[in-house]
């Protein structure tokens, strides 16, 4: 007999008029675990929630039922359903730092569980919630509970929202994306408790992620979903391996791997030729040092002694952890951050020499792209506004034709132009920053994490993009990355930061294929895989 | 111990703030126009002769340099003693420790409605449905948009004498005190229901709201737990500067209802050119605002455990 059952379940946002889901149906048995996988969009979010009557206000379900244990959980009411989540169904959500609340410890947001439900008293939910988190893997859980979500790594922050969806001892979790705000290695930890203490347990799994590669590790069936309705379902070996509808062909090819190469150029073919350095950094050096009025001075270093070049038409990708580094050496790269010691040479001059109409020419000649294209644009400007500020700040052509010229280079339609970036999708805003990026004619862009909010197939895209813009206008790109299998489709060659110094550097089918150092084995076993598929 | 370094530093960080009051006070007081000599003789009476002037000018010290005069008042006021009032010729100190009770009464009572009716029409704005709902999001704007002086004329025909509840004037007693602390009140409780209603709203939206409901907390449990919390710190900057305003509206609500205090206190000096009382008063609020903020700050620290963390960017 099944757990969870959802027949023909129809749920549509803003009065019945944006259709969500169209008819799913979703079979879970005790103790399995179900990847549920697709774009966003797709409507796999509006299905956890549904199974959970989380659904926004503005949502309305329109027919089918979610029978759970032998109730139908539509016809429960909110009172009803307030008894069965945390206690029956539990949730694992997507950002391990938005989920929890920032001003209570999280031995308290773990024991809340039991005290919602009346499984314990206060004191023997505070002891619970310590074991919980033991549990979930905190050795020093008794200190920890104590803390407060901001004391904890994102990775500790996932193991509590672990630990709390299991306090009540729950047939069902779903886990909405838990570990896509998440490093590799860390991912990999995440996942590893999350599976190993529902299959101990026996609880069932609906596993809800856009990544591939984590359904075919994990789940022993797998749903894919597009445009609100189920496409597809089925062992994983089978489903991904030799996938029978269109929209699941797309997603295993869009699917970044480690067994794809290196993109090339659309337009131009492969790769045109590297030139002569254009970056030279050596001895780069930067170290924080925490300036609070009486309290002790604390010194940080966060980047040591790093070297590398970058030539002419070259992509160099920097690889790690988060607090590696990586984002120090882009701000200090395009200059918004003075190094402590070493040099940094852009076409032959020293960039901490610059100064005035010098540095102002340098600025115009390189260009950032950052990881999150919402929080960079202004919200009140129009995408022509914002691909046009950049060409009027350095006194370039700035007509409504040139501004066109650089809409149609990043494929963003014209007519998107008058709107502004709440009116757009990421990918589109990702495609006005790279357009800002590269209208003041640079010579090189630092690309911050620049596809990792987006989706797969927005992502194949956007690096498609970069690629191709790369080839036509002779760019020299600095791609920074946690997520190797994207390094893998644009890199030339990879350097891999760890704690702030490189501990491997080479040509990227060395180094992602080959690796010398154990960290960067590391890092790469922790990537998940599809099961075995042919070079794109 | 990281709270007690943190109000150790921001008590030592008040000393500069209260000297830059008492040299803005009397860097001011030399830059009003009219010669507080010549305002002092002018009363009823006989013209004053140059050596009257002279003397008094020498009593008030007014004869020194400058800088004597700015480090002599400094040294006065740190030992409590702002001189005489020119006026009365009573101790500013005492003129103001007079009216202090009756003023701190009336600010106190007003901040407790404030806060008591201002926080419970945003929650309620938020757990109620319906009509009640509405009435809790429309009568924060009529609160803040109504004038003090018309409030106060309205309560007085309505519940001094028509419905002889309260006395209209006066300082006898807690009866006398409810109508004009409910006229200080009233914009400060739109006010703080508004902010914080926006608050709680913004937080709702929040992704622990969805954890806390799928832990299977209840709506007064994620409001009370979760939400009013992380949605207090602009309501808390807000009640600091609230309190500011209190001490000004009461001018009018003092003068309105004949109530003795520092606002009616403060209205006389200045009508007066009574220099040393003002100076009082100044120096007075200038400490009163440093001890507020040093509140609202310590409330930070205890809402959110985050503010004395060390800020270094990874």
């Amino acid at each position: 007999m099944s757990l969870l059952a959802v027949r023909g379940l129809r749920v549509s946002f803003a009065g019945g008029r944006v259709p969500a889901l169209l008819g799913v149906d979703l079979t879970v048995r005790h103790g399995q675990t179900v990847a549920v996988v697709g774009e966003s969009g797709s409507g796999k979010t509006t299905l956890a929630r549904t199974v959970l009557g989380l659904l926004p206000s503005s949502a309305r379900v329109l027919g089918g039922s979610v029978e759970f244990g032998g109730r139908n959980l539509l016809a429960l009411g909110e009172r009803g359903m307030r008894a069965v989540r945390g206690r029956s169904i539990s949730l694992v959500p997507q950002d391990p730092t938005a989920a929890l609340n920032p001003v209570v410890p999280v031995g308290a947001q773990v024991a809340e569980v039991l005290r919602v439900h009346g499984l314990a008293s206060r004191r023997d939910a505070r002891r619970r919630a310590v074991e919980l988190l033991e549990v979930a893997g905190f050795p020093d859980a008794g200190v920890r509970a104590r803390q407060y979500p901001h004391e904890l790594s994102g990775g500790m922050r996932q193991r509590v929202l672990i630990a709390a969806a299991l306090a009540g001892r729950p047939d069902l979790i779903v886990a909405d994306e838990p570990t896509s705000a998440l490093d590799p290695t860390v991912q990999r930890q995440v996942l590893d408790h999350l599976t190993e203490l529902t299959r101990s347990s026996g609880t069932a799994l609906v596993l809800i992620t856009h990544d591939l590669g984590i359904a075919a590790e994990r789940a022993e069936h797998v749903v894919v979903m597009a445009d609100g309705e189920v496409v597809e379902e089925g062992p994983p070996a089978r489903v991904l391996d030799a996938p029978d509808h269109p929209r699941t062909r797309r997603l295993v090819a869009d699917a970044p791997s480690l067994n794809s190469t290196r993109l090339n150029s659309t337009l131009l073919g492969p790769s045109s030729a590297i030139g002569e350095t254009l970056l030279d950094v050596q001895g780069l050096t930067k170290v924080f040092t925490s300036s609070r009025f009486g309290a002790a001075r604390k010194r940080i270093t966060a980047v040591a002694d790093v070297a590398f070049t970058v030539a002419r038409g070259e992509t160099l990708a920097l690889v790690g952890e988060s607090g590696a580094g990586k984002s120090t050496v882009a701000r200090l790269l395009v200059r918004l951050e003075d190094a402590t010691a070493g040099r940094i040479l852009f076409d032959g001059a020293d960039l901490a020499a610059l100064r005035g109409e010098e540095l102002r020419r340098f600025r115009r000649r390189v260009q950032l792209v950052f990881q999150d294209p919402f929080t960079c644009l202004d919200p009140r400007y129009t995408a022509f506004d914002l691909i046009a500020e950049p060409l009027r700040a350095f006194g370039l052509d700035a007509s409504p034709a040139r501004v066109h010229e650089l809409a149609e280079q990043v494929a963003l339609p014209v007519g998107l132009l008058s709107r502004r970036p709440g009116e757009l999708s990421g990918g589109q805003c990702q495609r006005v920053a790279i357009a800002r990026a590269v209208a003041p004619g640079p010579d090189l862009l630092v690309c911050d994490e620049p596809a990792s909010s987006l989706d797969i197939s927005v992502q194949a895209q956007v690096l498609r993009l970069l690629v191709d813009l790369q080839a036509s206008l002779g760019l020299s790109l600095v791609f920074i990355s946690h997520d190797l299998a994207v390094v893998r489709q644009v890199a030339d060659r990879v350097a891999v930061l760890q704690a702030g110094r490189i501990v491997e550097t080479g040509p990227a089918d060395q180094v992602l294929t080959a690796p010398d150092h154990p960290h960067t084995r590391a890092l790469l076993s922790a990537v998940p895989h599809l099961p075995r598929r042919e070079p794109a | 111990m990281r709270r007690a370094g943190f109000v150790l530093r921001r008590l030592a960080s008040a000393v500069p703030v209260l000297v830059a009051v008492l040299t803005l006070s009397f860097v001011m007081m030399q830059l009003v126009p009219g010669d507080p000599v010549q305002t002092m003789l002018s009363g009823a009476g006989p013209a004053p002769t140059p050596e009257q002037e002279q003397a008094l000018r020498h009593q008030l010290g007014l004869d020194r340099p400058l800088h004597e005069q700015y480090f002599g008042f400094l040294a006065d006021a740190v030992r409590g003693d702002f001189g005489r009032s020119v006026q009365t010729g009573e101790p500013v100190v005492s003129a103001i420790s007079a009216v202090a009770p009756a003023s701190a009464e009336l600010a106190l009572f007003a901040l407790v409605l404030s806060l008591v009716f201002g926080v419970g029409i945003a929650v309620l704005g938020r757990v109620a449905t319906g009509p009640l709902r509405s009435l809790c999001h429309g009568v924060p704007v009529v609160f803040m948009s109504t004038p003090g002086y018309w409030v106060a004329l309205v309560l007085i025909e309505v519940f001094s004498f028509r419905l002889t509840w309260f006395p209209a004037t006066g300082d006898a007693g807690f009866g006398a005190l409810v109508l004009p602390a409910v006229t200080l009140a009233l914009p400060a409780i739109g006010v703080i229901a508004q902010v914080l209603g926006t608050s709680l709203a913004a937080v709702d939206a929040e992704a622990f709201v969805v954890t806390a409901r799928a832990k299977g907390a209840g709506r007064w449990r994620v409001l009370l737990r979760h939400a009013l919390r992380n949605a207090s710190i602009p309501t808390i900057t807000l009640v600091g500067t609230t309190v500011g305003n209190l001490l000004a509206a009461a001018v009018i609500a003092e003068t309105v209802f004949a109530r003795p205090g520092l606002g009616r206190l403060t209205l006389q000096a200045i009508t007066n050119h009574d220099i040393p009382v003002l100076q009082g008063v100044v120096a007075l609020l200038g400490v009163l605002y440093v001890v507020v903020n040093l509140l609202v700050d310590l409330c930070y620290v205890l809402v959110d455990p985050r503010v004395t963390a060390d800020r270094i960017r990874d």
